[in-house]
C-alpha cells in the first residue's frame, strides 16, 4: 500500500445520548478500490461511515470523540469546512433519496452549487455523468421528467451520478442495493467495480456474498467494534478472531 | 340480554346518525341562506358601485369599497405575515432542531399566539394608535391582520416542513450544501404545495375577520383611497348594512355575505387544487 | 475551476450566514408579542384599578359610563352562558357524528364527509351572524320561545325579551361554529385508537357499540377532552355572530336562555367607539379585553398541553 490514505480513523468513540455506539475504532482505508465495512446489522457500521462526511450530526444527541483525518487533516476539528469535506465525499444511502427536481437538474445540482458553470457546460456535465452510470440511454428524452417518477434501481443510479458530478474522492455507499431489485443492484456493482480505479471507495454491508464481490480491502465491525481489517483474500481465506471465523461460517446473525 | 345490548345500539346509532344530519342541515342551511338571500340581491351596479344616495349608507350604489378593501387588506396582510413566517420556520426546523428547546418554545408561543380571540388583536392594535395618537387606517388594520393572520400561517407551515422526509436533508447535506441554500433549493421546492395551502387558508382566515380590523381600519363608504384613511371590508359591511332599518341596504348586505363567502370557497377549493398542481417534482 | 469554487464558496457562506442571523432575530421576536399584547392591554385598563379593586369589577353589575362605575358581572356571564350553553349543544352532536363519521362510515366517504363539512365551516363568522338573524332568530321567537311558553312554564325558559335575540340564539350559532373543529379533532383521535385494540374487545363477544363505549370512548377521552376545551378558547372569543344575535343590551344579568346576553367580546366591538370622552371608560373596555386573553390564553393551554401529552404518549 505505497499511495497515503486518503482516510484515517483513530480512537474513534461515539455516543448516542449514553449509549456507546463505536469503541476506540482505529483504522487505515487504502487508497482507491472498494474497501468493505462488513458487519451484522444495527452493529453501527452506518454510524461510522456518516461520520465520514459529517453527516451523523445531523441526528441529536450525538456525541463523537477522536480523530478522523481525511487527507492528513482532522475533519472532526470545529473549524472543519464542511462544504469542502463534503464536496470530496459522495454518499449513496440505501434507500435513493432523490431530489425534488427533474432528472437533469437533480445531476446538476451539486456541482451547479460549487462552480458557476455555463448551460452548455452544465449540459455536457449531466450527459458525461448520466453516461457513467449508464443510465444516459434510459433518460435522454425525458431530462425534465420528475426524477421519482424512475424505477428504484434508476433512482440509485442517478443518485450515484450525482455524487459523482461534484467530483469526489471518495464514494461512501450504505448498503446501496439492499433496497433494490437484484438485477439493478447488480448494475450498481458493476458500476463500483468500474469506478474503483479512480475513487476510493467504502462500502458497508451485511451481505456476504456482496463482500465476496467486491471488497478488495475488509472490515468487520462487531457490536461498534473493529474486529479485523486485512485485504479481502486474506480476510476471507485466513480469518484471525473467533467472531470473525463465527461470522464467516454463518453462526454469527448475519 | 343480548336484544338489550341490541336495542340500546340502534338507540345510539339513531342519535348518532341525528347528530350527524343536525350539524349537516346547518351547515347547509347556512350556505343556502347566503345563496337565496344573495343571489337575488347581486347585480353589476351592486358589485362595481359604491353607496352612495342621502343617508350615511346610501340607498343606493354598491359594494365595491368593501370588495376592494377586503382584498387590498387581505392580499397586503398575507404577504406581510408570509415575509415573516418563513425566516422563522426555516429557522427553526433547518438551522435548529426541529425537536430543540428552542424550537419547541418558538411552536409553544406560536400556538399561545394562535389561540387569541381576533377581538384582542383588535384591542390591541387600537391601544397601539391610541398611545401613538394615530387615526384608524388601512394601514393599522393591514398590521393589525398580519399580527392576526401570522401564527395560523408559521404553524401550519412548519407542520408540512416538519413532515419533509429526513433522508432528502442528508442527500443535500452530502453534496455540500449550506443550510440556506437546502433550504432554498430543495426544501422550498419539496414543501411548496404544503405552504401554498398554508398561505391560502390564511388569506381565507384574514378576508373572513371582523372584529381585527373593526377598531383599526374602521369603516367608510368610499373606494380604498390611502393607507391612511379607513377602508371598508366585505365582513363589516354585511353587519353594518344588515343593522339598518332599510331593506334596500340590507339587500346590499346580504349581497356582501354572498360575495364573502364566494371568496372564501373558492380560496378554500384553491388550496386543495393547486396544491395537487404545483406538486409535479415532489417526491413521494 | 478552482478559483470559482473558492471564490463562490465565501459568497456562499457569507449568504448562510446573513439568512442564519435575520431568521434568527424574526424567531426571536416571536417571545416577546404575545408579552407586548399582555403589556399593551394591561397598561391600558390600569386605571381602572387604582379606582375600583379587582374583585368589585368583576363581580359588580354597575355599568354607568357618566358616573364612571364599572363592573364587568354581568359581560362575564354573558360569555359563560353563552359559551357553556353552546358547548352543551355542540359536544354531544360533534362527539356521536365523530363516533359515527369514524366507525360506522366507510374512510373513503367520511374523509369526503370531512371535508365538505372543512369546506362550508370556514366560512366568515359574520355569515355565520347574518344566517343568525334570518334562520336562527326567527325560529327562536317564533317556535322555540312560544313552544317553551306553552310547555315549559318555568324561569329558566321564560322571559321578557320576545324579540328572539337571545342567549339561546347566540349558544346555537356558537354552537354550529364549534362542532367542526369537535369533529375534526375527536374524529382523528378516535382513528388513532389501534385497530387490534377494538378486535380484541370484539373478539371477545362485544358488540361494536359496546366496544365504542367501552374501550373506545374511554382510550380517545383525553383527546375529546382537550378538542372541547380548544373550541371553548375559540367560542369565548368569538365576536361578530353573537353580537349579531344575542341581543346585547345590558339591562339585566340573563338567566332564562331567552334572554338577551351581552357577552365581553360584543362590549368591546360596541362600545370602543364611545369610550375616548369618558373617564375610565376606556380602561374598562380595554379589561375586557385584558380578561379575554387571560381566559382564552388559559384555556388554549391545557387544551394544547392535553394534545402534547397524548402525542408524547403515542411516540413511546
Amino acid at each position: 500500500m505505497g499511495a497515503k490514505s486518503p482516510l484515517e480513523i483513530k480512537n474513534l468513540n461515539l455516543f448516542y445520548g449514553k449509549e456507546q455506539v463505536l469503541k476506540n475504532i482505529n483504522l487505515t482505508i487504502p487508497d482507491k478500490g472498494i474497501t468493505v465495512i462488513l458487519g451484522p446489522s444495527g452493529c453501527g457500521k452506518s454510524t461510522l461511515l456518516k461520520c465520514f462526511n459529517r453527516i451523523i450530526e445531523l441526528e441529536e444527541n450525538v456525541r463523537v470523540e477522536g480523530e478522523l483525518l481525511v487527507d492528513g487533516e482532522d475533519i472532526l476539528h470545529p473549524k472543519t469546512d464542511l462544504i469542502e469535506l463534503r464536496k470530496k465525499m459522495g454518499l449513496l444511502l440505501q434507500k435513493p433519496q432523490v431530489l425534488p427536481m427533474s432528472i437533469y437538474d437533480n445531476v446538476a445540482f451539486g456541482a451547479k452549487l460549487h462552480n458557476k458553470m455555463k448551460k452548455k457546460e452544465v449540459d455536457k456535465l449531466v450527459e458525461g455523468e448520466l453516461k457513467k452510470v449508464n443510465l444516459w440511454d434510459e433518460v435522454r428524452d425525458r431530462l425534465n421528467a420528475p426524477a421519482y417518477r424512475l424505477s428504484i434501481g434508476q433512482q440509485q443510479r442517478l443518485c450515484l451520478a450525482r455524487g459523482l458530478a461534484v467530483e469526489p474522492e471518495i464514494i461512501l455507499g450504505d448498503e446501496p442495493t439492499s433496497a433494490l431489485d437484484p438485477v439493478s443492484g447488480e448494475h450498481i456493482e458493476k458500476q463500483f467495480l468500474q469506478l474503483k480505479e479512480n475513487y476510493t471507495i467504502v462500502l458497508v454491508t451485511h451481505i456476504l456474498r456482496q463482500a465476496r464481490r467486491l471488497a478488495d480491502y475488509v472490515s468487520f465491525i462487531y457490536l461498534g467494534e473493529l474486529i479485523e481489517a486485512a485485504p479481502a483474500a486474506e480476510f476471507f481465506s485466513n480469518p484471525k478472531d473467533e467472531r470473525t471465523k463465527k461470522y464467516l461460517s454463518g453462526i454469527l446473525a448475519g | 340480554m343480548k336484544r338489550m345490548k341490541k336495542i340500546e345500539e340502534t338507540f345510539f346509532v339513531l342519535l348518532m346518525v341525528a347528530s350527524f344530519a343536525a350539524l349537516a342541515v346547518g351547515l347547509f342551511s347556512i350556505t343556502v341562506t347566503v345563496f337565496m338571500k344573495g343571489l337575488p340581491s347581486l347585480s353589476w351596479q351592486v358589485l362595481t358601485q359604491t353607496p352612495r344616495g342621502g343617508y350615511v349608507m346610501g340607498k343606493e350604489g354598491g359594494i365595491l369599497n368593501a370588495i376592494l378593501g377586503s382584498i387590498i387588506i387581505g392580499l397586503a396582510a398575507t404577504v406581510l405575515s408570509l415575509l415573516y413566517s418563513l425566516p422563522i420556520v426555516f429557522y427553526i426546523n433547518i438551522y435548529r432542531f426541529s425537536k430543540s428547546k428552542f424550537s419547541r418554545s418558538v411552536r409553544f408561543f406560536l400556538d399561545l399566539l394562535w389561540g387569541i380571540p381576533s377581538i384582542v388583536y383588535g384591542a390591541f392594535g387600537f391601544a397601539i394608535m391610541i398611545l401613538f395618537k394615530l387615526p384608524a387606517s388601512m394601514l393599522a388594520g393591514i398590521i393589525t391582520l398580519s399580527f392576526l393572520v401570522l401564527p395560523i400561517m408559521a404553524r401550519t407551515m412548519d407542520e408540512t416542513l416538519r413532515m419533509i422526509p429526513f433522508e432528502m436533508k442528508q442527500a443535500a447535506y452530502s453534496l455540500g450544501a449550506t443550510r440556506f441554500e437546502i433550504s432554498t433549493k430543495i426544501i422550498l421546492k419539496q414543501a411548496l404545495p404544503g405552504l401554498l395551502t398554508a398561505t391560502l387558508l390564511a388569506f381565507g382566515r384574514g378576508i373572513g375577520d371582523a372584529a381585527s380590523v373593526l377598531m383599526t381600519a374602521s369603516y367608510t363608504d368610499s373606494l380604498p383611497s390611502s393607507p391612511f384613511a379607513p377602508v371598508a371590508t366585505l365582513p363589516l359591511a354585511v353587519f353594518f348594512q344588515l343593522s339598518t332599518p332599510f331593506k334596500e341596504i340590507q339587500e346590499r348586505g346580504y349581497a356582501a355575505a354572498f360575495v364573502l363567502t364566494i371568496m372564501m370557497l373558492l380560496v378554500s377549493l384553491a388550496a386543495r387544487w393547486m396544491s395537487k398542481g404545483l406538486s409535479k417534482y415532489v417526491v413521494r | 475551476m478552482d478559483e470559482g469554487f473558492s471564490g463562490k464558496l465565501k459568497k456562499r457562506r457569507l449568504l448562510n450566514r446573513g439568512a442564519r442571523i435575520v431568521s434568527r432575530f424574526m424567531s426571536l421576536t416571536v417571545f416577546s408579542v404575545f408579552a407586548l399584547i399582555f403589556i399593551m392591554l394591561f397598561w391600558e385598563a390600569f386605571p381602572l384599578f387604582l379606582k375600583k379593586s379587582l374583585s368589585d369589577i368583576l363581580l359588580s353589575t354597575a355599568w354607568m359610563p357618566h358616573s364612571s362605575d364599572y363592573g364587568l358581572y354581568r359581560f362575564i356571564i354573558g360569555s359563560l352562558y353563552t359559551t357553556a350553553l353552546a358547548l352543551v349543544i355542540a359536544v354531544p352532536l360533534s362527539v356521536l357524528t365523530a363516533i359515527f363519521l369514524s366507525e360506522y362510515l366507510p374512510r373513503k366517504i367520511a374523509m369526503y364527509t370531512k371535508m365538505v363539512f372543512d369546506v362550508l365551516s370556514g366560512v366568515s363568522p359574520v355569515v355565520y351572524g347574518f344566517w343568525g338573524i334570518l334562520v336562527i332568530v326567527p325560529l327562536v321567537r317564533g317556535h322555540i320561545q312560544p313552544f317553551c311558553a306553552k310547555h315549559l312554564p318555568w324561569s329558566f325558559f321564560t322571559s321578557t325579551n320576545m324579540s328572539g335575540f337571545s342567549v339561546l340564539s347566540g349558544s346555537i350559532v356558537l354552537a354550529l361554529m364549534a362542532s367542526p373543529l369537535i369533529v375534526s379533532i375527536s374524529e382523528e383521535v378516535l382513528r388513532a385508537v389501534p385497530f387490534e385494540m377494538r378486535q380484541a374487545s370484539m373478539a371477545l363477544g362485544a358488540t361494536r357499540w359496546e366496544m365504542i363505549k367501552k374501550v373506545l370512548i374511554k382510550k380517545a377521552a383525553p383527546g375529546i377532552i382537550a378538542a372541547v376545551i380548544l373550541s371553548l378558547s375559540r367560542t369565548i372569543g368569538e365576536t361578530m355572530a353573537v353580537l349579531m344575535v344575542a341581543g346585547c343590551h345590558i339591562q339585566e344579568t340573563p338567566f332564562s336562555i331567552f334572554d338577551p346576553g351581552y357577552p365581553l367580546p360584543a362590549l368591546i366591538a360596541n362600545t370602543f367607539g364611545e369610550t375616548m370622552s369618558i373617564p375610565l371608560y376606556k380602561s374598562a373596555i380595554f379589561l375586557a379585553a385584558f380578561v379575554l386573553l387571560i381566559l382564552t390564553a388559559l384555556s388554549n393551554l391545557v387544551g394544547w398541553s392535553i394534545l402534547v401529552r397524548i402525542e408524547e404518549e403515542k411516540a413511546s
